[in-house]
């Protein structure tokens, strides 16, 4: 009965010992985490819409059931809000908008991120894009990550973002069509949820 | 000189990925380029090292019956402490080898080496044993995934190697996950001609 009780006590001590290691590490580490995840954002933020220098922080709240849910809005604890940044030159001039769009890949939800300005038409018009999270098939829908495919969303209004396959503008890559399709996708309904919100604002 | 030849053993002569077949799970998954396989090799290199000397110094105050347990979370703070720290210092080396981190905790070479090799013999040995050990494991994933990169993508770590005209349509197999079976397998059939010959 002793032995038992002792087999115990070894492996709580060592337990002990580890969590208390871990949990002194993961107090070093936590902060810079956070920060690298931050800095990543906001720099995506500013790839895609130069022009800008800042940003604010705004969202709409949109009904979507969870199942039909391609932005993923209800994910995180968002309870389906879709949040943008206005994002304004230095002299506080609104220039364009920036928003996340999730879409559901082959193998992941790819994140993109997604610069949007007014065109003179009064339109919104895609400024650039760029996918900050993807974990598709390698050599194939990995490829979303080039620059030749995410340089043709520049210029794109939500009239021509679609897939060739789908009657659109975007050159799909070759065998990746899914993926092709659900960065398209999830960037034309992007713009559509930030045509609701600004439209709310305004009138 | 004897912890010389523990620690060369690892290279060649045992391994762990060639000629004892372990460790195959991260082997097969990470090495679609030559900088992942750097990256997964050197991070259980390092886990290697440490939980060797851990269990070195340990193995005397460990019941026989529960040594199994005790190696496991030995392994596993390790295996965390170096998953924290290459998500604050490396994030992106961290994002592609993305899940893959978490599994050394899993690779039977640790365990294993802790089984049959730190349990048994003193702090120094088990620190070359670790470091021959992984490092035969990190140059085990290095050729494999040198191999699939220029087969699959045309490139080595990253750079251009084959022509442009090749790079458009490379042998795609080879990046993907049958490629990793069949240049593993025909790397082991290698190594045992090699040893046959010797």
């Amino acid at each position: 009965m002793m032995y038992y009780i002792k087999l115990g006590l070894v492996l709580l001590v060592i337990s002990g010992i580890a969590s208390g290691i871990l949990a002194f590490v993961n107090g070093k580490t936590e902060p810079i985490i956070q920060k690298n995840a931050e800095l990543e954002e906001s720099s995506a933020r500013m790839e895609v819409l130069p022009d800008a220098s800042q940003f604010v922080l705004d969202s709409l709240a949109v009904e979507v059931a969870v199942e039909e849910d391609p932005l993923k809005l209800s994910a995180g604890g968002a309870g389906g809000m879709f949040y943008y940044y206005k994002a304004m030159d230095a002299e506080g001039n609104a220039v364009g908008y920036v928003f996340k769009a999730f879409g559901k890949g082959y193998s992941s939800t790819v994140q993109t991120m997604v610069g949007v300005k007014l065109n003179p038409a009064g339109d919104f018009e895609v400024n650039k894009i760029k996918i900050t999270y993807q974990s598709e098939t390698p050599g194939l829908g990995a490829n979303c990550t080039s620059d030749n495919f995410m340089s043709q969303f520049a210029g794109q209004t939500p009239a021509t973002l679609a897939v060739d396959k789908d009657g659109g503008k975007v050159t799909s890559i070759t065998g990746a069509t899914i993926t092709s399709r659900a960065v398209t996708n999830s960037i034309k309904l992007g713009i559509e949820y930030l045509k609701t919100a600004t439209e709310g604002a305004q009138s | 000189m004897s912890a010389m030849k523990e620690m060369t053993k690892g290279f060649i002569k045992e391994n762990p990925v060639f000629v004892m077949a372990l460790g195959m799970c991260p082997t097969l998954a990470v090495t679609t380029s030559v900088a992942n396989a750097i990256g997964m090799g050197l991070a259980a290199t390092f886990v290697l090292v440490c939980s060797n000397i851990i269990i070195s110094l340990i193995k005397n105050l460990i019941p026989s019956k529960i040594r199994i347990p005790c190696y496991i979370v030995v392994i596993a703070s390790f295996v965390t402490i170096v998953d924290m720290a290459m998500h604050a210092y490396v994030p992106a080396l961290h994002k592609s080898l993305g899940l893959f981190i978490p599994l050394i905790v899993v690779n039977c070479i640790i365990l294993g080496r802790a089984e049959a090799f730190a349990s048994k013999n003193n702090v120094l040995k088990s620190m070359f044993d670790g470091i021959g050990m992984g490092l035969g494991f990190t140059l085990a994933l290095v050729v494999l995934g040198g191999i699939r990169e220029v087969l699959g993508a045309g490139q080595f770590l990253g750079m251009n190697v084959l022509t442009e005209a090749y790079r458009s349509l490379p042998m795609l197999a080879a990046i993907l996950a049958p490629g990793a079976f069949l240049t593993l397998g025909l790397l082991m059939g290698l190594m045992e001609i090699f040893k046959k010959k010797h």
